[in-house]
């Protein structure tokens, strides 16, 4: 089975090794000549046809003056036929708490940047010092504060103590490719029947020793901001975050927060099937395209679409309002709308210092 | 900034995005050539854009995707003759070989969403912006694809793989 990792190396591969454009711009400059004259011969013949139609189309115009048959337009996105889906449910549901439960002191060679938010489990990315913060991580380490961790396998690896709790060298699948590949880990068990695991890119000759330092400078008695780049001021009452999402790498950051109206396991259940049942995604993160405003909101140009908003940000930065394709029916452009407009964005996101607590920033 | 100041500088740039989503280096320098030749036309309106290099990459794709569509029109059996010789790489490209040869192969639109999605590193909102469509056909695009392709995707958080 091929990975999402080899059809990015052969599409990179396809890319020319040379770009010659000898004589492109030359052919480009003859065809605009080409298409200018043919232009201004298709105004003449258009201007003789729109003389030669004026009387009957006047006539028809007449006939039927304005409103007389008018019709409702409807709006993409706006205007939607009542949903068959039921109704998203009325009680709050208590959301996730959005603040890191574990802390990592710094580790000669490595950065460990927090990362995500989920449930049960909760992630930092690790990077080599010399290399920084690029847009892969070497490797990560993952937090389950919940039950989710199979141990089985990392009870068969090779005994070792963290910080005076039982761990594991062992091999682990991978889950950057997910088809069952292993690599160097160690996993143990920071309270009872929870585990953290730390796994990377080492050679098997290095990975133990990186993997217990890291391991060791994890500490669980303190807690760390999951911060975002708005204040989410009057979002809908039934809105709770489910996951948060930090990321930086090559410069640029990115924060994506998933809010939920379902109770909480309804809704991992979903996400743990593949299945997305949330309601609305807040995703700032430096916008790939910039589309032509066709709207304002909250005093920002934005791109309103039948499925999404973007509100445009400093810096090149997007704010994206996204519903799942499975909530699309109770969350229409309308309602994403309505939440963009309650998100108020930094100024500049990409200040890191000015982003706020998330426990602040939205509804809990 | 002139047109000639912006085809200049950008076409080296949109030729190799044209040749990785065309797979065809033939192909890819008509289609930039199309597009720039309209850019021209529309280029004071163009100019005006925030970014106008995003704007003129989406009608390479736009045109490549009309192309496809003239091409079928005109001729029914009208994929690109695979040109590259397998016999001249090394046996541990073939598999690389292979996988290139699927990817031309696959229908038009699905070629253009994997290459949006894992060259140009678009999320499927700005993919289904660029394309015209949906969040929902994007990841349909991309699901047959990467099925048609036996591509195993990689278990992404769920906000990532449903909407991002």
């Amino acid at each position: 089975m091929r990975t999402e990792n080899d059809l990015r190396r052969a599409l990179i591969e396809l890319e020319p090794a040379t770009t010659s454009t000898a004589g492109m711009l030359d052919r480009v400059r003859a065809g605009a000549a080409r298409r200018r004259q043919r232009r201004r011969a298709m105004i003449a013949i258009a201007a003789v046809t729109v003389v030669a139609a004026a009387i009957p189309v006047g006539a028809h115009q007449l006939r039927h003056s304005p409103g007389s048959t008018a019709t409702a337009t409807a709006q993409p996105g706006v205007t939607r036929t009542p949903s068959a889906r039921p109704s998203p449910t009325r009680t709050p549901p208590s959301g996730v708490t959005l603040r890191f439960g574990f802390e990592s002191r710094p580790t000669p060679g490595y950065l460990v940047v927090p990362s995500s938010i989920e449930p049960d489990v909760q992630r930092a990315s690790i990077y080599l010092a010399n290399v920084g913060i690029g847009r892969r991580s070497f490797g990560d380490l993952t937090v389950y504060t919940g039950p989710d961790f199979d141990a089985s396998l990392a009870l068969r690896g090779e005994p070792v103590t963290v910080n005076g709790r039982r761990g594991y060298y062992a091999s682990l699948p991978d889950p950057d490719t997910g088809n069952g590949t292993r690599k160097p880990a160690l996993a143990w068990e920071y309270a009872p029947s929870k585990w953290a695991v730390v796994q990377g890119d080492w050679t098997p000759a290095a990975a133990r020793g990186a993997e217990l330092a890291l391991a060791r400078a994890v500490s669980f008695d303190g807690t760390r901001t999951f911060a975002v780049p708005y204040r989410a001021v009057g979002l809908p009452a039934n809105l709770h975050p489910f996951s948060g999402l930090f990321g930086v790498g090559g410069g640029d950051l990115i924060s994506v927060v998933e809010l939920t109206d379902l109770p909480l396991d309804q809704t991992t259940a979903a996400s743990k099937r593949g299945a997305s049942t949330t309601a609305v995604h807040l995703d700032v993160r430096k916008a790939g395209y910039i589309y032509q405003a066709n709207a304002t909101v909250g005093g920002r140009p934005a791109y309103v679409s039948r499925e999404w908003v973007q509100v445009y940000l400093a810096s090149g930065y997007a704010l994206t309002v996204s519903t799942s394709q499975a909530r699309a029916a109770d969350y229409p452009a309308a309602v994403l709308r309505r939440i963009a407009e309650a998100v108020q964005p930094l100024p500049d996101p990409t200040v890191l210092t000015q982003w706020v607590d998330a426990l602040t920033a939205l509804p809990r | 900034m002139t047109f000639e100041e912006f085809a200049a500088s950008r076409l080296p740039a949109l030729l190799r995005f044209a040749v990785v989503l065309t797979g065809d280096r033939a192909l890819a320098e008509d289609v930039v050539q199309e597009v720039l030749i309209r850019t021209h036309a529309k280029w004071r309106r163009i100019s005006g854009l925030e970014a106008p290099e995003p704007y003129v990459r989406r009608m390479v794709v736009n045109e490549y995707l009309s192309w496809r569509r003239r091409w079928a029109r005109q001729v029914p059996q009208a994929e690109p003759a695979d040109t590259r010789s397998v016999a001249d790489h090394a046996a541990q490209h073939a598999e690389r070989d292979a996988l290139l040869t699927e990817l031309r192969k696959l229908p038009a639109r699905q070629r253009a969403v994997l290459v949006l999605r894992y060259y140009e590193g678009l999320s499927d909102v700005e993919i289904a912006a660029v394309l015209g469509c949906s969040n929902g056909t994007v990841r349909g695009y991309a699901s047959r694809a990467l099925a048609a392709l036996r591509i195993e995707l990689g278990p992404l958080p769920a906000f990532v793989r449903e909407d991002h």
